[in-house]
């Protein structure tokens, strides 16, 4: 097998991709903080599926947690039909509420298992405790790395298959409605794929850099162009230069890869705000100037 | 009862229930004001946000005191909050994006100074782990007295700006065309808002907080349309979750602290929403259902109307017909509304409007409320 | 015998336990351009909305072209309101148009060169196509509504819907609209838009309905648009029966029914 730094490498560049596909259109629909939300409730799909299971390692974890994510989705839309709560307030309610049952389940039937909440909800990419791959050795290498390729080729599928349907169903639901697209139906499959590429990233990175791999990249893109085909190529080239100086300076320095990540990924945004910042003022004071010669 | 009494003697537990209460009112409070601006994520944001402070505060000054900590975490959120608004304000990136940047980054950041701070020798991890993810059953007299002083400071300055505060909440610009500084009073507010987040991390945890400053004033909402009641009925269900949720998760073996009190609020909240009297889901479902019987009923009164009018006979399953309403029990059941009220006079083949009727359709219209 | 394109019957419609449509029969015939008028609140959007089978009326049903929503709503187009779109969408002025191709070329399939031929049309015919490669977010509001009007045309539909096309456009963009809709009318389409401005009304509309939750009354305007009904609709309070003095009249005329049955 290859240097385990390299697969490391390579492994985050992958969930980095990953995340930023799915979350280029969470990120359109104005979704981005139900990242958060799922990545969070995910530990109590995962938690609930484990005390079915009673195997850690069981693949039906993920399937629980993947679902566990469309269903935190469909509570926030039950309780937003309520118009007793606002949307956000509702974002708040389920995820934290998902995750207290988790963490309680977890507490009470896992005890006995050595889960160590630190990593479960940082998440270590040299330390997935669900797979007991601890160290970053060679047993560590071939599993993630061809879920996480798995999963980044359902997410390529995904957008490949649906684009123009994505397109329609963000930017005018009623046009689709119309024409016989189901807005519903491309929701909670996007959902689906979210929750699935979550699951697989969390293992990695844990909860936070996944949204930050999710949101960061595309809103990035987001600031550069307005063309949603080029949106889409330089927010995965942003998430792949994340993957690698993130690891790289995590590298160098001994600190923690996922949080290295979402700081670079930090920089690059307030870089490219900046930028743009700039830009407009500028082309604000070149157009007053133009009028007024 | 005398189990009881032996367990309110527990220190341990009679720090987490002060704390919890306190936390509790603070946060219910606080949150009133965060829900109805449309801020209630905020709270999430502040929370993650505040761990590289703490980690800068330790590493700064080598202590795991609680009270430094602190100030680490409010400067890094307050920090948050600020970037939070350049990047709403000046680029096309909405209120939502703007959070899960920063939320991520900053705790991305924090988690770079953790494992920094981990490799320190001596470092003690109890301080900072402690902020994490809430171990409230170490929560010591100093810190329930430090969340007190805080707690009661916040309350203060809740009561001096209260008019203020309102203003903002409902109409913001209006209070700027009096020359009032929102800005200021927009920046204070937040800041309790961190100050109640930071007291709360100790007992919660960072990823629970949001729901202390979401859940009361949600819940509260439901039955009251008053901001001052729904303000203090917010702490009082805030300091009744925490109490509830502590005693609970006291009792019960390996349930810990945080999650239990989430669960206490969030069944509260689920109670409000069914149960609350006129906005709850329970009531409204009645009410509709009366409203659309009186609507159908109005309807069919109007038909008779116009065709006692036009001197046309008529009769009530013709009518009915016209109206392409469907199921045999809805039609049963609209017969024995218009009888009841007195407003038809239905026999088999032909409906006849009544005097009653008549009054009812001419004087009171048919959009009466 | 001119086709009934859309046939409105006892419709009423609530919302938030209040009629927001009550008891509408309406009966729209091919080929005109018809006005919806009404102050604000007076349902109009809830209308569009019906016809459009987004949502179900309390009573009553909306026929498209004699049968039932679903059958025909391939051959409605709909042109919304301007400012409930998100303008800083990452797209451009031919991916818009195209959008209103997505029906005919279906789920998962791409787009073709004959396709993209079909949508620069249509924006020719709005003068628009040389912006086809232009973003959205730099459009001005006239642009923008020209854009919807090119993708509604695309749909080759034979009922256009609007809702307040003319909100908030350009002289210039206000005439090209009206040009479209004059040629969708040889054609022999129907077009029924949600306008806002009363000064206007009798020159770009052959029908109008007048709307204030109920219908007051519709048809040709010289019929309809005159200062007694637009009074009615305008400003008096939504569905109160207007005979009030007919009252004392109507009781009598009860009760001497009453004898006579009795008798």
């Amino acid at each position: 097998m290859l240097n385990p730094a390299i697969e490391i490498q390579i492994l985050a560049v992958l969930v980095a991709v990953s995340c930023t596909l799915s979350g280029v259109f969470l990120v359109l629909r104005k979704m981005a903080m139900m990242s958060d939300a799922i990545s969070h409730s995910i530990l109590a799909g995962i938690a609930i599926a484990f005390l079915y299971v009673g195997d850690i390692n069981s693949p039906l974890l993920i399937i629980g947690a993947a679902l566990t994510g469309v269903v935190t989705v469909f509570l926030v839309e039950l309780l937003k039909q309520t118009h007793l709560v606002s949307e956000e307030a509702s974002i708040g309610l389920v995820f934290t509420f998902l995750f207290s049952v988790g963490v309680i389940i977890i507490s009470r039937y896992a005890g006995n298992v050595h889960l160590d909440i630190d990593a479960v909800l940082l998440g270590e990419i040299a330390f997935t405790p669900f797979n007991r791959l601890i160290i970053a050795n060679i047993d560590f290498g071939p599993k993630a790395i061809y879920i996480i390729t798995a999963i980044l080729s359902l997410n390529i599928t995904y957008i490949y298959l649906f684009y123009k349907e994505l397109k329609l169903v963000t930017f005018d639901p009623t046009l689709a409605t119309m024409l016989g697209f189901s807005p519903v139906i491309i929701h909670y499959s996007l959902m689906g794929v979210v929750s699935i590429t979550a699951v697989g990233a969390f293992e990695a990175v844990g909860f936070i850099l996944v949204v930050a791999l999710m949101v960061v990249p595309p809103l990035t893109a987001y600031l550069i162009t307005d063309n949603l085909s080029n949106m889409i190529f330089i927010s995965c080239f942003i998430g792949v230069l994340i993957g690698i100086v993130g690891y790289q300076m995590a590298y160098v320095f001994d600190v923690s890869i996922a949080g290295s990540m979402a700081t670079v990924a930090g920089i690059i945004f307030l870089v490219v705000f900046l930028v743009s910042c700039w830009k407009k003022s500028s082309f604000g004071r070149q157009q007053r100037n133009n009028n007024i010669n | 009862m005398l189990w009881g009494s032996y367990m309110l003697n527990d220190y341990t537990l009679q720090m987490v229930l002060l704390g919890s209460i306190i936390l509790g009112i603070t946060s219910g409070m606080v949150g009133t004001f965060a829900v109805l601006r449309k801020q209630s994520l905020m709270g999430d944001a502040i929370s993650h946000s505040a761990l590289p402070g703490l980690v800068i505060a330790f590493l700064l000054t080598s202590q795991s005191a609680s009270y430094i900590l602190l100030i680490g975490a409010f400067a890094a959120s307050l920090l948050s909050t600020f970037i939070m608004m350049l990047i709403v304000k000046y680029s096309n990136i909405t209120y939502d994006g703007a959070l899960a940047i920063i939320l991520s980054v900053f705790f991305g950041m924090g988690m770079v100074l953790l494992s920094v701070a981990q490799k320190l020798p001596g470092a003690s991890q109890a301080g900072l782990n402690k902020f994490l993810f809430g171990r409230a059953a170490s929560i010591l007299y100093a810190d329930v007295i430090m969340m007190l002083g805080l707690g009661i400071l916040v309350l203060f300055i809740i009561i001096l700006f209260w008019k203020e505060f309102k203003l903002l909440c409902f109409n913001n610009d209006f209070g700027e065309s009096l020359g009032l500084p929102m800005m200021f009073f927009d920046i204070i507010l937040t800041s309790l808002l961190v100050i109640s987040i930071i007291i709360g991390l100790q007992m919660v945890g960072v990823i629970l907080m949001s729901v202390m400053i979401i859940a009361p004033p949600v819940a509260a909402r439901q039955w009251t349309n008053k901001l001052n009641k729904m303000i203090l009925l917010a702490g009082f269900i805030g300091a009744l979750a925490g109490v509830g949720g502590s005693f609970i998760s006291s009792i019960v073996p390996r349930m810990p602290t945080g999650p239990t009190i989430v669960i206490m609020n969030f069944i509260i909240v689920l109670i409000s929403l069914v149960l609350a009297f006129e906005r709850g889901l329970l009531s409204r479902i009645i009410r509709r259902k009366q409203k659309i019987n009186s609507i159908l009923a109005k309807q069919i009164l109007f038909d008779c109307y116009k065709s006692f009018k036009k001197e046309e006979i008529i009769s009530i399953k013709q009518i009915m017909d016209n109206l392409i309403l469907l199921s045999a029990k809805k039609k049963k059941q609209l017969r024995y509304y218009l009888l009841k009220k007195g407003w038809l006079l239905i026999t088999n083949d032909k409906t006849e409007i009544t005097k009653k009727g008549l009054e009812e359709i001419l004087e009171r219209g048919v959009l009466c409320a | 015998m001119t086709e009934i394109v859309l046939d409105i019957q006892k419709v009423t419609m609530i919302y938030n336990e209040k009629p927001v449509l009550w008891d509408l029969n309406i009966k729209v015939p091919a080929g005109h351009i018809i006005g919806i008028i009404g102050p604000n609140g007076a349902g109009k959007s809830t209308l569009l909305k019906s016809i459009l089978g987004i949502i179900k009326p309390l009573t009553g049903r909306i026929l498209l072209f004699g049968k039932n929503n679903k059958a025909n709503r391939k051959r409605v187009a709909y042109v919304p309101q301007r400012r409930i779109i998100d303008w800083n969408f990452p797209i451009s002025v031919l991916e818009v148009v195209m959008m209103g191709l997505y029906k005919k070329i279906g789920w998962f399939k791409r787009p073709n060169t004959k396709d993209k031929t079909i949508a620069m049309e249509a924006l020719k015919k709005l003068g628009m196509e040389k912006y086809s490669h232009r973003q959205i977010d730099q459009l001005s509001g006239g642009e923008q509504q020209r854009v919807f009007l090119a993708r509604a045309l695309v749909q080759e539909a034979d009922l256009y819907i609007m809702d307040e096309p003319l909100q908030g456009v350009d002289a210039v963009t206000e005439k090209a609209i009206i040009a479209l809709l004059n040629e969708l009318k040889k054609q022999g389409k129907t077009v029924i838009v949600v306008h806002h401005d009363l000064q206007t009304v009798t020159e770009y509309f052959d029908w109008l309905i007048l709307l204030n939750v109920k219908c007051i009354v519709y048809g040709p305007k010289e019929e309809v648009f005159n200062k007694q009904n637009l009074k009615e609709t305008y400003e008096k309070e939504a569905i109160r029966i207007d005979e009030q003095n007919g009252l004392e009249e109507d009781k009598n005329k009860l009760m001497t029914k009453k004898i006579s049955v009795m008798g």
